[in-house]
Parts: C-alpha cells; structure tokens; sequence
C-alpha cells in the first residue's frame, strides 16, 4: 500500500492508543473511587465516558473509510480489522468503569469492608497492567506478549471467584449491609468483564499479527481451571 | 462544493459527427483538488477529459462552456497554445521523447521560447522534485529518457507538464501502463501535487479513485450520473447505479 495509506494508518493506530490510554485511565479512577469512597470522583468519571464513545466513534468512521476507499488486503487489512474490533472491546472498557462509578456513588454513606477492598484494588491493578501490556503488544505487533497477557486474566479471575464466596458467606451468616455488598459483588463483576474483554484485545493481536483466530481466555479454554486452582491453594 | 472551481463545465454535450457521445454535463472542478472521473469504457470520461484542454478540436464538436478564471475557453478565438499551457495533460502511456531526461522536462518550456540556462536548469529541478523523481535520476539528466523504467518515464512525463506551470493537470488512465509499485508513486505524487496544482483524472481503476481522489464522478453513455465527495459515492452513493457499478453489478 501507498504512502497515503501509510499516513492514515499511523493516524488511526495513534487514536487508538489515546482511546486505550483513557480506558486505562477511567478504570484506575473509577476504582480509586470505589475504593477511597469518593463520590466526586466518581462523578468526574461519569463525566468523562463520554469521551471515550465518541473517540469509538470516530476511531469506526475513520477505520470505515480507510477500508472503502483504500480497500486495504493482506497485513494492511488485518491491521484495520483488528483495530475496528478492538475498539469495541476499549469502548466496554469505559462502560465497565462507568458502572465502578456508579457502584462507589451508591457505596457512599455505606458499611465498608476494608478486606475486600484491598482485593478490587488488587484486582484493578492486575487489570490495568494487562491494559497497558495489551496495548503495549498492539504497537509492536508482539504476539507472546499477547498469550502473556492473556493468561494474566486468570489471577483475575480467581480474586473474583474467591471474594464472591466470601461475599455470600458474609451475607448468610447475617447482621451485614446487603446493599452494601451488593455493591461489592458488582465491582467484581465488571473487574472480571474487563479482565474478559482485555483477552478479547490479546486475541485481535494475534489477529493482526498473524491471521490466526484463536480463543486466549484461559477459563473458556479449559472451564475447570479456575475450580482446580482455587482447589489447590 | 467548499472550495472555488479551478474549471468548470456548462451544458457540454459531444459529438463525433453526427453521433452524440456526451450529453449535457455540468460540472465544477475544485481547486487544488483531485477530481477522478470514473465509468465503463464507452462513458464518455476520456472525451470530457480531452476537451477540457481543447484536445478534442479536430476530432468533434464541442458545445458548451468551459469556464477557466471566468473565460469561456471553448470558443475559436481563443488560443489552444495558451490554454494547454495552463492545462497540461498527462497521457496513458509514457510518452518520453527521443532526447535526455533534461531535454524531456524543458521541451514546453523551449517551444515557449525560454532560453536562459539558469532558469532551465532550476526548472528541471524544481519539476523533476514535484514529480518525485529528481532523487533518481540527477546523476544521470544528459542521459536518454528511455533508459528510464515505465514508472519513471511516466513521472518524467508528470514533471515534462509541471515544467511550464500549468494550474490544472489532467490525466488519462496515468497509471494503467504501470505496475503496482510505479502506480503507488504516482498516486502518492499526485497526492503530494495537490497543494500546487487542481487534478483531474480518468481511470478505469476504480481503488486508484478511492484512494487517491477527493471528488469522484460517475459516467454512464455520456451523462453524469453522480458527483460528489469520492467518501460518499464509495461509501454510500445516492443512485442505484453508482452502486451497482462500483461493485461490479449490472443489469
């Protein structure tokens, strides 16, 4: 493809990074939120999702226009490919941490639980470093970073399992603040969506790369793998 | 349109004898743009195209306006010379004259009677850069035009018609001599020809329209069919036709 194609590519790859660059962003705040129980906070970062939909948006339209017009093939099409996809996947990104924010506005006034707390936090940062990782891979089209990202989702994936059993104990045992829990049980619910579509971002590398569709989440790849982890610790 | 027309057509309607070729077509050529003029072989394009600098004279009758810098340039007192001065014309295939690389770029400039070596030579170069070949080929200016590859006798050709300064180029099917890679330059030089000069092109190469023009026209047996931003007639065009044209469908 030509120079034009070139220029329009590189412009496209660099929105993309901003668009993942504000997710991470928006996440890590949306959490701090919950967390520090900041409401106004979390009212900025109901603000500012906005933001990322319309960069969605205008990372689509321009993606749209680089296929039909310069009708790209090969690598050249997979790289645009991957990226209208992925878009997807960040946009999510921003909606999860919408409803992080919205968790930590109703949290407000609440009966805490410091322990659980600790582990969102834990989970946020496991979180965010795959972002970074993942969007890192993008840029230099690095494939094992990619499979090493993906398997990261797993930790996730256990600190979620974990803490909603210990959620639900909590709650049958009595004398807690169910809303509050509720609460809890949601933010871990979206931190483990999040972990899911950041696998969805390693998989369209892997795409972009090499043309190979695969499935990288390690608990759809092998459904007991989290039972038998919790199960050996 | 946004920008000003750098040439216009009024009511031009076409005729090689007694058969009309092209009917009544309007339209406004933006400035410092590309405008592609796409259609099946037969459409009309190359005849609109060619009588856009006169070069249809002696082969048919031309009615209509066109209008350049608010002169109607299709009347028979005005003077072709001039108007393919302003004009230029970039042909299908290649077409190096029998001489050097720098002979080839200054030959307009040379029957326009310049003789001032300095202003040649800074000409050469200065057409040679627009038309990105000057890397290529300033070792070797005293050499003969054919030694050149076919990508590189076409953007000699491009550099032969920027040399006498027109304001508008137009071009015929520029690259369909031309291999990929060759094709790729030259589109990346007409891009880069855009701040300079207004393009209009006619190809049969539907993506070198998509990629490289900012206006796109449809023609179907001598009528325009659509006109209009090359996003939109590629991306959602308002007739039928231009639909089922560019992908290939018809009847």
């Amino acid at each position: 493809m030509g120079v034009i194609f070139d220029d329009e590519l590189k412009r496209l790859r660099s929105h993309f990074m901003e668009m993942g660059i504000d997710a991470s962003e928006q996440i890590y705040q949306a959490t701090r939120a919950f967390v520090d129980h900041d409401e106004q906070l979390a009212r900025q970062v109901l603000n500012s999702d906005l933001k990322i939909n319309d960069e969605e948006i205008n990372l689509e339209k321009q993606a749209l226009k680089l296929m039909a017009l310069q009708q790209p093939v090969a690598d050249d099409f997979r790289k645009i490919i991957s990226i209208l996809k992925a878009s997807t996947d960040i946009e999510r990104l921003g909606d999860y941490s919408t409803h992080i924010a919205r968790s930590a506005i109703s949290l407000s006034g609440r009966d805490h639980d410091a322990a659980i707390e600790n582990q969102i936090e834990e989970m946020m940062m496991i979180i965010r470093k795959m972002l970074e990782r993942v969007m890192d891979a993008y840029v230099y089209t690095n494939e094992q970073e990619a499979y090493e990202v993906a398997n990261e989702d797993l930790k996730v994936d256990l600190i979620y399992v974990r803490q909603q059993k210990a959620i639900i104990s909590a709650l049958t045992a009595g004398g807690k603040d169910v809303k509050a829990y509720e609460n809890y049980l949601s933010v871990l619910r979206n931190l483990e969506r999040a972990g899911d579509h950041i696998v969805n971002l390693a998989e369209w590398v892997i795409y972009s790369g090499s043309g190979k569709l695969v499935e990288l989440n390690p608990g759809k790849a092998d459904p007991d793998l989290v039972k038998r982890k919790l199960a050996e610790q | 349109m946004t920008t000003d027309p750098a040439l216009q057509i009024q009511n031009l309607t076409i005729s090689y004898g007694e058969k009309e070729v092209v009917h009544d077509v309007s339209m406004k050529f933006p400035a410092n743009q590309i405008t592609a003029l796409i259609g099946a072989s037969g459409s009309g394009k190359s005849t609109v195209l060619r009588s856009l600098n006169r070069m249809n004279d002696d082969l048919a009758t031309v009615d209509g306006q066109i209008l350049f810098e608010g002169l109607n340039i299709n009347q028979p007192d005005v003077n072709v010379y001039q108007v393919r001065q302003r004009i230029g014309m970039v042909f299908q295939q290649p077409t190096p004259f029998p001489l050097s690389i720098y002979e080839n770029v200054i030959y307009g400039l040379r029957l326009a009677g310049e003789k001032d070596k300095r202003v040649l030579d800074q000409r050469v170069e200065e057409s040679l850069k627009q038309a990105a070949l000057w890397d290529e080929v300033k070792d070797q200016l005293k050499e003969s035009a054919f030694a050149l590859s076919g990508g590189q006798q076409q953007r000699l050709c491009i550099a032969r018609t920027l040399a006498v300064r027109p304001e508008i180029i137009l071009m015929d099917e520029p690259t369909s001599a031309l291999d990929p890679l060759s094709t790729s330059q030259i589109e990346a030089t007409m891009v880069d020809l855009k701040k300079d000069f207004t393009m209009i092109i006619v190809t049969h190469n539907m993506q070198q329209a998509s990629r490289s023009a900012d206006w796109t026209a449809y023609l179907d047996q001598g009528r325009l069919v659509e006109f209009d931003r090359t996003a939109q007639i590629f991306m959602n065009p308002q007739q039928q036709q231009t639909a089922d044209y560019l992908s290939g469908k018809f009847g």
